[in-house]
């Protein structure tokens, strides 16, 4: 069946989406598991210790124990999967130059730069609703940004 | 093509940005340890938010974009993002290493930093009396115990072997975005 679709470098993809499916489950933390946890004891955090600052203010719970990355980092992961599954369908709806997707991964990295200092210089104040909704932008971006590497759309006019 | 087929060594680009990885998120990361294990116990204390800015969240991401960036820039090649793949992944395992070295180096320099740092986190939690007696007891024999855990060789090498898995991982995705970016041919 032809879905007008060339699947490349399908090892590489195979390895991103399983590998990114199971950072999405480490990062939604001990809490998954029904197994109330704090930061530093239990391995999900210690996984991400490297990547995050884990404030618990900043992060959201999962069965009343806190996620191992902040609500920012749980956007970009999860948002970043998501890319991932849909990647073969927005090349499907639309090709896209590479200059346009790496304007938009550079738009939505200055997005999240103006809201970080707006809020440490207290212009406003942004709630981990709407750092998950930058977040999310930026894992987006990236994922899509490298969509065209792995699938291609066909010329079906011939 | 004939980019690829001479393959220069990508190596000391990796070693570079794994070490700058490795430092960055170490000193940040003592830092906090610090602060807590220098602060009285009280729920605020693991309310970290004072002193985590957040622009040390994802210093670790960057490790595959600095060494595919500079393979590239020093070669003035092009390569595929298989490539930028494998570069990044390299990069995350080293970091990790190196990160995990540096740490039990400093635990030489300061022997007592990580029990001073327990003792302020188990102190912290006991204050809480949001949590019944008897989860709270069950909850810190399991924190002291993973405290214990974390600094015998056996809980160090599990430590780093988990920062090397999820590090090398997320710089195997910064490292295709680095290819992609820096070292592709225009579309």
């Amino acid at each position: 069946m032809n879905l007008g679709l060339e699947f490349q470098n399908r090892a590489l993809y195979a390895i991103v989406f399983v590998g990114s499916f199971f950072l999405v489950i480490i990062a939604l933390g001990p809490g998954l598991f029904g197994n109330p946890s704090l930061p530093y004891v239990s391995f999900q955090f210690e996984a991400f210790h490297f990547l995050c600052h884990q404030d618990p203010l900043r992060s959201f719970a999962l069965n009343n124990s806190q996620m191992a990355v902040c609500a920012r980092c749980i956007g970009i992961y999860s948002a970043f999967f998501t890319g991932v599954i849909l990647m073969p369908f927005l090349v499907l709806i639309k090709k896209v130059k590479f200059r346009y997707y790496f304007r938009f991964l550079i738009g939505t990295i200055i997005l999240n730069f103006i809201d970080v200092l707006g809020n440490q210089f207290e212009f406003w104040t942004n709630t981990n609703e709407s750092r998950f909704l930058l977040g999310s932008l930026f894992g987006l971006s990236s994922a899509i940004l490298l969509s065209n590497e792995f699938f291609k759309k066909l010329n079906t006019e011939d | 093509m004939e980019n690829e087929e001479m393959k220069p060594n990508y190596w000391p680009s990796v070693i570079q940005a794994a070490i700058i990885v490795a430092v960055v998120t170490t000193v940040v990361g003592l830092g906090l340890v610090y602060y807590v294990a220098g602060s009285e116990p009280s729920m605020g204390v693991m309310m970290i938010s004072g002193l985590t800015i957040p622009i040390t969240c994802l210093i670790g991401l960057i490790g595959g974009i600095l060494a595919t960036r500079s393979y590239a820039k020093a070669f003035d090649i092009t390569f595929p993002i298989g490539t930028g793949a494998q570069i990044g992944l390299f990069t995350g395992i080293i970091a990790a290493v190196v990160g995990g070295i540096i740490g039990q180096i400093w635990n030489l320099v300061d022997p007592t930093l990580m029990e001073r740092f327990a003792d302020t986190m188990i102190g912290a939690f006991e204050m809480n009396d949001q949590i019944p007696e008897s989860q709270k007891d069950e909850i810190i024999t399991s924190m002291e115990e993973s405290f214990e855990d974390q600094s015998s060789m056996g809980g160090v090498l599990k430590g780093i072997a988990i920062n090397a898995g999820v590090l090398g991982f997320v710089n195997l995705l910064s490292g295709m975005i680095g290819a992609k970016i820096f070292a592709s041919e225009e579309e």
